[in-house]
């Protein structure tokens, strides 16, 4: 009878919260289907996509070529398709290479006494100061533009961001009670780091990565746009976007359709994130 | 005239607010100048991180310099060689020594006057550098000072093709250069400074973004009165910028709007365009000292593997024709060559070799400009279905030629707009097709060949002017046939311009621009 009062008492929170809201739904739903593309997107396509044609360039959309060709008379839609692997792949690899030299960056800090954390984090924060696509514009162009400089060029600007956030919360976590106890038992600074602290603290590092792989895809493209990512022939889409701005005013499809896709994963990803850093934490508000 | 003026203030005011930089504000002209100047603002693609006029072979600092300096000869546009720095010149009877009267009266923009000395030195500076001009000066012996205003240039060799390659050999004021010589003969400072005695002066330099030269009233040689008070030049390598730069009123002339763009551009009824059929092409270079490119019929299979046809309408847009032979179409002394044609079949069987290597080959390319980049990615794709790996690889053009220095660094295959050096036929075959020019950053392809030579050194000594061409034929010829170089299209530059400007002529020795011959009318 209590619990069943209790459960009447706050039904619109409970409901709000239980319930993904439409929105949150569609997002993760394109996720998934962006994730299928980025997996199976080269085996979809219905042209080649570095197929030169030139006998057929800046064709419009037709049933042919469902969203046209570019002005090398490359199938547009294949492009799109092939491209999803080098543009979402390469965001999640940058996202998940920074997240993880985040940790690890966090975790010497937390164990290794205030000398080191205070180094780290001061570095950190230098890192921090500068924009990343300026500093990953520098590196990928310093190591030789390509998709690969890319991707190490956004983990280098990126991991001091995870860094901080995965050392607050193994701040947290270290001082609470049963770390407390773990330690009093004797456990290893090692064995506390790996068993107690790591575990518990993660969860902001995954809510932060999934928020910013909408941010990684645009930084991708935009590496690969001013041509420090990924080189022509590649169907990259920010490089789609690049070497259709020439046509903007006569054959806008060249641009738009990997433009599109862009902004739909960039926002797909950002509310997905948006969506579990909510159910996370509730109370934070959506910034 | 004013309209000029406001539009580039303005320019210069989004360009700055773009770029988010403050440096447009030196070089703002409302602060000085007589109301009224007239300036005239261009969109250069290229870039110009030096303006040592010691540079000029290449046309993008050609045509920076052009407007500060002067030369002692130079083509008109009819195709004559006409006196500039130099009033007359008189070639010894053997052949082996010319020599110079300088203009009475030319004078340095710093006052000093234009002497004999100034030639010897300039002459010696570029020689002793070795770089850039001293292609043209490979014959170049020694300058004798006859008098102030005479100077006697000694010849290791006869040479036909000396004399038109000074159109491009500014002559410095040794003084001023002296002063500021350093360790390098002046290479840091002439880099961002001038030295000349041209109708214009520098009156700003920002490396790769702008440069901005004033009217200089004390020229002496043959005054252009209708000519811009002012000349600006910004430097924007895409042709997209150009294009909406253009739309915006920021820019006043272009030459690299793409074809597509054009009308879009024409359709404002205050810009009107020149065509100039200029003698630069697209080419493709091999590197043909390494394998597998020693092998002519490789170089034969990757000719053929081309769609020439499809490149020009398609690429180009019609604005052009398919290359017959190295040089090209609008020089003299060229063999009858057949347009190329692509022929897969044939292609397919001479690279078969290729293919079945699995050797990864690299493509160079200059990706700012749209041609090469859509080239070099047509060629790419077109080897691949005949199963030949090709990596593209993108170049600046500084990096490009710097790699000539040396078989080693030269890439497999390049890309690249090429022009001759001079009017001449002969300049073009020897700087790029002489062994002697090997691993010196003229001869792209590393080609050596002793027959060629052999045709090439008699030809360049040579007085009997149809004697000469004759040569000049069979060594096309013999490159066309040992596919030396693969000539992709001839190209015709559109120049856009104000509807009020008049005298936009083809220079032959200049392939950019000649801003101090345009005339705005009133």
């Amino acid at each position: 009878m209590t619990t069943a009062a209790a459960a009447h008492a706050v039904p619109r929170v409970r409901r709000t919260r239980r319930r993904v809201p439409w929105l949150d739904r569609i997002a993760y739903g394109t996720v998934v289907v962006l994730l299928a593309l980025a997996v199976l997107g080269p085996l979809l396509t219905p042209h080649d996509p570095y197929s030169v044609d030139l006998a057929k360039a800046l064709q419009a959309p037709s049933g042919e070529h469902l969203l046209g060709t570019d002005g090398l008379g490359r199938d547009v839609l294949s492009r799109a398709l092939a491209g999803a692997r080098a543009s979402i792949l390469g965001a999640l690899m940058a996202v998940a290479g920074a997240a993880l030299i985040g940790i690890l960056v966090a975790s010497i800090a937390t164990i290794g006494g205030r000398w080191v954390d205070d180094i780290v984090m001061r570095f950190c924060d230098i890192t921090l100061s500068l924009p990343v696509m300026v500093m990953a514009l520098g590196v990928a162009v310093a190591l030789g533009p390509s998709l690969r400089s890319a991707v190490i060029a956004m983990v280098v600007a990126w991991w001091p961001g995870f860094a901080r956030i995965a050392r607050a919360e193994m701040r947290t976590v270290i001082t609470s009670p049963y770390v407390e106890a773990a330690r009093v038992l004797g456990a290893s600074r090692w064995r506390l780091m790996l068993r107690h602290v790591l575990p518990n603290s993660l969860d902001g590092v995954y809510v932060q990565a999934t928020l910013e792989i909408g941010g990684a895809t645009l930084i991708m493209a935009g590496l690969s746009f001013v041509g420090a990512g990924a080189q022509p022939p590649s169907a990259e889409w920010g490089a789609m976007v690049e070497t259709g701005s020439r046509y903007l005013t006569s054959a806008w499809w060249i641009s738009v359709v990997p433009g599109l896709l862009i902004t739909i994963t960039a926002l797909a990803f950002a509310l997905s994130g948006d969506s579990l850093r909510n159910r996370n934490h509730p109370d934070a508000t959506l910034a | 005239m004013r309209t000029f003026r406001t539009k580039r203030a303005v320019g210069l005011g989004l360009a700055t607010l773009a770029l988010g930089t403050a440096t447009a504000c030196a070089a703002d002209p409302s602060g000085s100048g007589a109301a009224g100047d007239t300036t005239l603002t261009f969109g250069v693609d290229g870039t110009v991180p030096n303006i040592d006029p010691v540079l000029a072979d290449n046309s993008t600092v050609d045509q920076s310099v052009v407007p500060m300096y002067e030369s002692l000869v130079d083509y008109d546009p009819d195709g004559t060689l006409q006196g500039r720095l130099a009033t007359e010149w008189t070639v010894s009877e053997d052949a082996r020594s010319v020599t110079f009267t300088l203009r009475e009266g030319a004078k340095f923009h710093d006052g000093a006057p234009v002497t004999a000395e100034d030639v010897k030195y300039t002459f010696d500076r570029a020689k002793s550098l070795g770089v850039g001009v001293a292609q043209f000066l490979s014959d170049y012996a020694s300058a004798e000072v006859v008098s102030p205003t005479e100077v006697r240039i000694n010849l290791s060799s006869p040479s036909s093709l000396f004399l038109g390659g000074l159109a491009k050999v500014y002559i410095v004021n040794s003084a001023l250069v002296e002063k500021n010589a350093g360790s390098d003969q002046g290479q840091s400072w002439l880099a961002s400074n001038e030295a000349g005695s041209g109708p214009y002066t520098l009156e700003d330099f920002k490396p790769n973004r702008q440069i901005l030269f004033e009217k200089y009233d004390d020229f002496t040689g043959e005054v252009n009165e209708a000519a811009p008070d002012k000349i600006v030049y910004r430097l924007i390598p895409e042709s997209s910028t150009q294009r909406e730069e253009m739309l915006a009123g920021n820019i006043d002339v272009a030459d690299g709007i793409e074809p597509q763009d054009l009308s879009a551009v024409l359709e404002q009824d205050h810009f009107t365009s020149v065509e100039l059929a200029k003698a630069q092409g697209l080419y493709v270079y091999f590197n043909m000292q390494r394998p597998p490119f020693d092998d002519p019929e490789v170089r034969e299979g990757i000719r053929l593997a081309y769609d020439y046809q499809a490149h020009v309408d398609t690429i180009l847009g019609g604005h052009g024709a398919v290359a017959t032979g190295v040089a090209p179409a609008v020089m003299d002394c060229r063999p009858d060559i057949e347009p190329f044609a692509q022929d897969l079949d044939r292609a397919r069987e001479l690279l078969s070799g290729l293919a079945a290597s699995g050797k990864e080959l690299t493509l160079a390319y200059q990706s700012i400009f749209a041609e090469q980049a859509d080239a070099a990615t047509a060629l790419q794709s077109t080897l691949r279905d005949l199963g030949v790996t090709v990596k593209l690889k993108t170049v600046d053009y500084p990096t490009y030629i710097e790699s000539l220095g040396s078989v080693g660094t030269t890439p497999d295959m390049a890309v690249i707009w090429d022009n001759p050096p001079t009017p001449d036929v002969g300049s073009l075959l020897t700087t790029r097709y002489h062994s002697k020019f090997r691993e010196t950053s003229t001869n792209f392809g590393q080609y050596g060949n002793p027959a060629v030579d052999k045709l090439l050194d008699e030809a360049n000594t040579t007085g009997d002017a149809a004697a000469r061409c004759e040569l000049y034929q069979q060594v096309q010829q013999q490159l066309n046939d040992d596919s030396a170089s693969m000539p992709v299209a001839d190209e015709v530059t559109t120049v856009v311009v104000p509807t009020t400007v008049t005298g936009v002529e083809l220079y032959p020795a200049h392939t950019g621009y000649m801003p101090h011959t345009y005339q705005i009318e009133d």
